[in-house]
């Protein structure tokens, strides 16, 4: 099985492990993962806050590459690269005047922009192939954990088509598929500061701790994220978190394909596990023997 | 300058009275919109609480900003009724000098002085984009959507608020790092973002962690096709400057 | 020569204004055949009408078309005065200018010459039309009201005290309908149910009236005065003339748990049931879906233990046709699932409760005996939080409408729940406060300054679960749209009125039509409001839009004074506008050939077939020949008779040929 992989700026910086679990477990699954050539960045959000022309033209090279290679998916781990992806490809198909405009900054015939490539995310590409995955399972994912999904992949439903736009469960229903559970919270899609990371620390510190304060009040033993922004929100701004925190809590935060390569049997280190800031300990006693070193 | 701050005195004919019109929309058949709107000559602003409705022909509201919105941004602001879901909702609106839907209120009285505070606004900088507002919307109003235009806007105006310069500058530098290599150079950015602001020392206790963790090269990345990108950016630029007189 | 007279309205400005009304009346008299006609401002009106009467006498007119609006309304109206004036009203026609003509265009020389061809179409009309009798049909004096809650009961008792026997059809097992399920009533809050059980009793006791329930209307055939109604009557699986009501049954029942409808499911009933004590009749039904003995073949306690072996398992539905005159629709409203709302937790959240729950919890006959507690984990809830508008004017997730009724129950529930729960804290989250109505908004403000409701104009985001309590984060749009987060014990929807799930299905049977949302429509907005666009069927209640009771009460009312007054006639008088067949003199007789075609286009079923014979009784030709009761008028066998041997009168083709060729 083939399919397109853009992998965007963030899973080749701060976010280098769940570019590293997404290729594991794709080698484990036997899916081959054929890179965008070439690519660009998405132009995430600063390009829609203050450029929408390259807020499009930005994700339309990128589909217009992957539909030039041949690919008729692309996989889009980052939420923020997959919503930006989607929303271009949505713009350019509903708005002429979109299309024409975006054709011309591209510089590529008219025409160009037609039937460019389905846009995946990595729990929709996962979901389509339960079995597979099934099948491969060495060692059971026995933990409770919180799925959060964050903003990006849900939003805005019109597009994304996610599931439950305020109670997804397509992230769960993969969780329960490796032997894991999940605990049913509130926070499952709500905002945790996104790209404020840097400009505004504050924000994220306060949105964030409401979500790390309802997960871990529910005994939820890691949260699941599949987004680079949520994820280093809620890892890397643990601190700002904790000092927020009546008190302070130190599980984990995995991505979703770090929680399935554990149940594959990969290593930790394949997985990327030791890049996180917060430590990734789960409780002993229910961890597979070769993962805990 | 003297405003008129009555409806009675935009009738006023004195010679040096504000020349102000009065339009009354046709009374007559039931299928046409009944009521009256006034607009004020260039320039000048008329006291805002004495408007009455709105008209897709007024003259000063061919040009206002929610005319804009639903132009290029297919928001049409009129469809917000004023509820408040998306303040409920917004996860800023605490942090925000105007709530969401008040920027809303704010651009339906088309009214200059209206406009101008909402393009001053922190708010339009504090949005996080996270769609929560659009997608609980009773009206559907897509104000993420607004809220693109309105900053774009503020820019171009050159009346961001001073206190979002950080905002700005992250946003800038960001694209300033796409727009050289194609792909964002987070070393290079987060340099270029404390050189705008002055934030030397924020963050400095994460960054040896960062690169410890791999997490952060010194280095641009390579591919990305930067030229290429470069070219994007000049050609966008070009044609934004043919379309503006 | 025909003598035809024109006669143009201006409609105050609705033509006027858009088109040249002089110009069309000069016009007018250049048109062959017409010898007068002139524009007045309101051709309606009573001076109007006479100026109509006047020219047909003075000028000696055989046609008159008045160019005004639309037929629907007026047509009627100014063919009276034709008649009056002493010419067959079946000489006058309307060309529609408003509708047709100044509402759809703009104001132009365009405009002025298409009113010109429409008068122009209708004199042409007018010049072939011949004089037309009514047709004379009888009614069976006896009505059909679906649905038993209080419109149904209303109209029904109303029809039957005017002398005239009525058919109750309710297809639930007992009829109260809503109304039974309310605690109090704003804005008396006198209980809901010490008002309504004594309608319910005399429906059952009303000698004229029949009662139906557990019935559903199966099809509707005929048209008004003389409908036929198919009926089926579900089996109760109970023997309702041995049945004493005495409820052993219900107490041996071993199936316990399955969710009372009348309780919206805060309690539980058995397989066999009475739906709630006050029912009418006070006859138990076995709900076959959930009874052992229909599962498994096994139980019988019931049968058993039954003192007057009254249990028949064996029942079956009896289907029936009823000869009716008249149908009121009266089959009410249903609330909007709370599953249907995602940011108020899917209906996963136990706490959050729809009105109806509520009033189930208030009231002294539910599950709780009035006292408010909340449904997780029965504690008394000490701050609730209602909010309004929950699906109602929501374009996204719920329907666009106002549901009219939600303001003042808010209230209400807010006011019941401050004097339950003393020390309580009432929050209404709302958009507008809709209470108009004879002491509505004193109510609510009742609510307010005297029972302490804390109102906040805001619509909540978000209702989420948080240590056992319910966070419900809102604004206050009156302090500038502050963020509001409040914490409390339960929340209480005020969901949207929508149509019955079987309305579409329903109005379908009927031929009623229907808005967007599936509520009836009326035959006018304003001027006719208790009548569907179908004759004979008439409108009460929630059905055809939100209602609160005084509404639903007034409008039944309303629609049984309609079928009095339509019993009241000797026979009913039709327009003649239906098919003919051509007859001839012998030996060609009719220019039918006897193909019947037309028999399996109609519609109707009104085509019938005819033989005739000679002098000896030989068949010498068998042709069609339409049933004047029967024919709508709708013109298919026109277009379907290959030796056009069928007409329409009053649009026949030779009519609309001339008008077609006239432009």
């Amino acid at each position: 099985m083939r399919v397109g992989y853009y992998p965007g700026c963030s899973l080749t910086g701060t976010s280098r492990e769940f570019d590293e679990s997404v290729r594991s477990v794709a080698r484990a699954l036997e899916i081959d993962l054929a890179e965008v050539p070439e690519w660009n960045c998405c132009g995430s959000s600063p390009a829609h806050m203050i450029d929408t022309t390259m807020s499009i033209a930005l994700p339309a090279n990128v589909l217009l590459k992957a539909k030039r290679a041949g690919l008729a998916e692309v996989l889009t781990p980052c939420a923020a690269c997959y919503s930006r992806l989607l929303m271009g490809k949505h713009e350019i198909e509903t708005k002429p005047a979109t299309r024409a405009q975006v054709e011309r900054v591209l510089g590529c015939p008219p025409g160009s922009l037609d039937e460019l490539p389905k846009v995946l995310n990595v729990i929709e590409f996962l979901a389509q192939i339960p079995e597979t995955i099934a099948a491969k399972v060495t060692s059971k994912f026995e933990h409770t954990v919180a799925c959060y999904y964050g903003c990006l992949l849900v939003r805005p439903p019109k597009v994304t088509r996610f599931d439950r736009t305020e109670d997804p469960v397509e992230m769960d229903k993969l969780v329960a598929l490796v032997g894991g559970k999940t605990i049913d919270w509130s926070f499952k899609t709500e905002c945790c500061g996104a790209s404020f990371s840097i400009s505004r620390t504050s924000v994220v510190g306060r949105l964030s701790s409401k979500i790390m304060q309802d997960a871990t009040r529910r005994h939820a033993e890691a949260i699941v994220v599949s987004c680079p922004m949520c994820h280093s929100n809620l890892d890397l701004r643990r601190r700002e978190i904790n000092r927020r925190m009546e008190k302070p809590t130190l599980i984990p935060v995995l991505f979703i394909t770090q929680v399935i390569g554990l149940a594959l049997g990969l290593s930790e280190k394949r997985l990327g596990l030791k890049r996180h800031f917060v430590p990734v300990k789960l409780p002993a006693k229910t961890l597979p023997a070769q993962v805990v070193s | 300058m003297g405003q008129p701050d009555t409806v009675t005195q935009m009738h006023d004919t004195a010679p040096d009275a504000p020349r102000v019109r009065c339009f009354a929309v046709k009374k007559g058949t039931n299928r046409r919109p009944i009521g009256a709107y006034f607009s004020q000559s260039e320039g000048r602003t008329l006291t805002p609480e004495k408007y009455m409705s709105c008209h897709h022909e007024s003259p000063s509201a061919r040009h206002s900003l929610a005319a804009r919105l639903k132009e290029v941004g297919e928001v049409d602001v009129a469809d917000c009724y004023q509820c408040g879901k998306c303040t409920a909702g917004c996860p800023a609106a605490e942090e925000m000098d105007v709530a969401p839907s008040q920027i809303l209120r704010l651009l339906q009285t088309e009214s200059p002085k209206h406009e101008k505070r909402a393009l001053e606004s922190m708010s339009i900088w504090l949005c996080i984009g996270c769609e929560t507002c659009v997608t609980r919307c009773p009206q559907e109003v897509d104000l993420p959507r607004a809220m693109d235009i309105l900053r774009q806007e503020s820019l171009a105006r050159n009346v961001a608020n001073r206190a979002a310069d950080d905002i700005v500058a992250f946003h800038k530098a960001f694209l300033h790092s796409i727009e050289r290599s194609g792909r964002v150079f987070e070393f290079g950015m987060i340099g270029d973002y404390k050189l705008r602001t002055g934030h030397l020392f924020q963050d400095l206790g994460a960054a040896p962690s960062m690169f410890l963790k791999g997490k952060m090269s010194l280095l641009p990345h390579g591919g990305g096709s930067k030229r290429e990108v470069g070219r994007m950016f000049a050609r966008a630029r070009a044609a934004k400057k043919e379309s503006q007189p | 020569m025909a003598r035809v007279g024109v006669f143009v309205c201006h409609c105050g400005e609705n033509i006027a204004g858009t088109v040249d009304v002089a110009a069309v009346a000069k016009a007018a008299l250049d048109m062959p055949g017409v010898v007068h006609a002139v524009d007045y401002k309101y051709m309606c009106s009573d001076p109007g009408q006479t100026l109509l009467k006047d020219a047909i006498k003075e000028k000696k007119l055989d046609g008159v078309v008045v160019a005004a609006c639309s037929p629907r309304m007026h047509e009627p109206t100014f063919r009276r005065a034709a008649e009056e004036a002493g010419i067959n009203p079946f000489l006058c026609e309307m060309a529609n200018l408003r509708e047709h003509c100044s509402w759809v265009h703009d104001k132009g020389a365009a405009t002025t010459e298409k009113a010109i061809d429409l008068v122009r179409l209708q004199v042409e009309k007018v010049k072939r039309d011949r004089p037309l009798q009514p047709i004379r049909v009888p009614i069976t004096k006896k009505a059909l009201v679906l649905g038993g809650g209080i419109a149904g009961i209303q109209a029904a008792l109303d029809i039957a005290n005017s002398g005239n026997p009525v058919l109750l059809v309710e297809k639930s097992p007992s009829i109260g309908g809503h109304m039974s399920q309310l605690s109090e009533t704003f804005p008396t809050l006198d209980c809901s149910q010490c008002i309504l059980t004594p309608r319910m009793v005399e429906v059952a006791r009303h000698p004229l009236i029949t009662l139906y329930t557990y019935s559903e209307l199966e099809k509707l055939d005929g048209f008004i005065g003389n409908f036929k109604a198919t009926i089926r009557r579900k089996a109760r699986k109970i023997d309702e003339k041995l049945c004493n009501g005495c409820g052993v049954c219900q107490q041996k029942c071993p199936v316990k748990k399955i969710p009372d409808e009348f309780n919206e499911g805060l309690s539980f009933r058995p397989a066999i049931y009475v739906p709630f004590p006050q029912a009418v009749p006070n006859k138990p039904v076995i709900d076959v879906k959930n009874c052992t003995y229909y599962k498994t073949g096994k139980c019988k306690a019931c049968e058993k233990l039954c003192p007057t072996k009254a249990i028949r398992f064996d029942q079956e539905d009896i289907v029936e046709v009823h000869d009716v005159g008249a149908v009121v629709l009266a089959t009410g409203f249903k609330t909007m699932p709370v599953g249907n709302f995602s940011e108020y937790g899917y209906g996963k959240l136990k706490d959050v409760i729809d009105g109806m729950k509520f009033e189930r919890l208030a009231s002294a006959s539910g599950p709780t005996g009035g006292a408010i507690r909340r449904p997780s984990d029965g504690k008394e809830p000490q701050h609730v939080v209602f909010i309004a508008c929950a699906g109602s004017r929501d374009r996204l997730k719920g329907v666009p409408y106002c549901s009219k009724v939600c303001c003042m129950y808010t209230a209400k529930h807010a006011m019941l729940y401050r004097h339950k729960v003393h020390g309580g804290q009432a929050t209404v989250f709302y958009m507008d406060i809709r209470s108009a109505g004879k002491n509505y908004d004193e109510f609510v403000r009742r609510a307010i300054e005297e029972d302490g409701v804390k109102y906040v104009r805001g619509r909540v985001s978000r209702v989420y679960e948080e240590d056992g309590q319910l966070v419900v984060k809102g604004a206050d749009t009156l302090l500038g749209a502050e963020p509001v987060e409040i914490r409390a014990d339960m929340v209480v929807l005020a969901t949207a009125v929508q149509a019955q799930n079987d309305a579409e299905e329903l109005a379908q049977k009927l031929h009623v039509s229907y808005d967007p949302y599936k509520f009836f429509a009326e035959a006018h907005p304003k001027l006719r409001p208790v009548e569907t666009n179908t004759a004979g069927v008439f409108l009460a209640g929630a059905c055809q839009a939100p209602r609160d009771i005084p509404e639903t009460v007034a409008q039944a009312s309303g629609a049984a004074v309609k079928v009095a007054g339509l019993f009241s006639q000797p026979t009913l008088t039709r327009e003649p506008i239906i098919a003919v067949v051509d007859r001839q003199p012998p030996p060609v007789f009719s220019s039918c050939v006897g193909c019947f075609l037309c028999k399996s286009a109609c519609p109707y079923q009104a085509i019938e077939e005819e033989v005739i014979k000679n002098r000896n009784g030989d068949v010498l030709k068998v042709v069609a020949k339409v049933n004047p009761g029967l024919c709508q008028g709708c013109g298919t066998c026109v277009s379907t008779c290959r030796t056009k041997a069928i007409d329409l009168e009053g649009f026949s083709n030779e009519q609309v040929f001339a008008e077609l060729m006239c432009i």
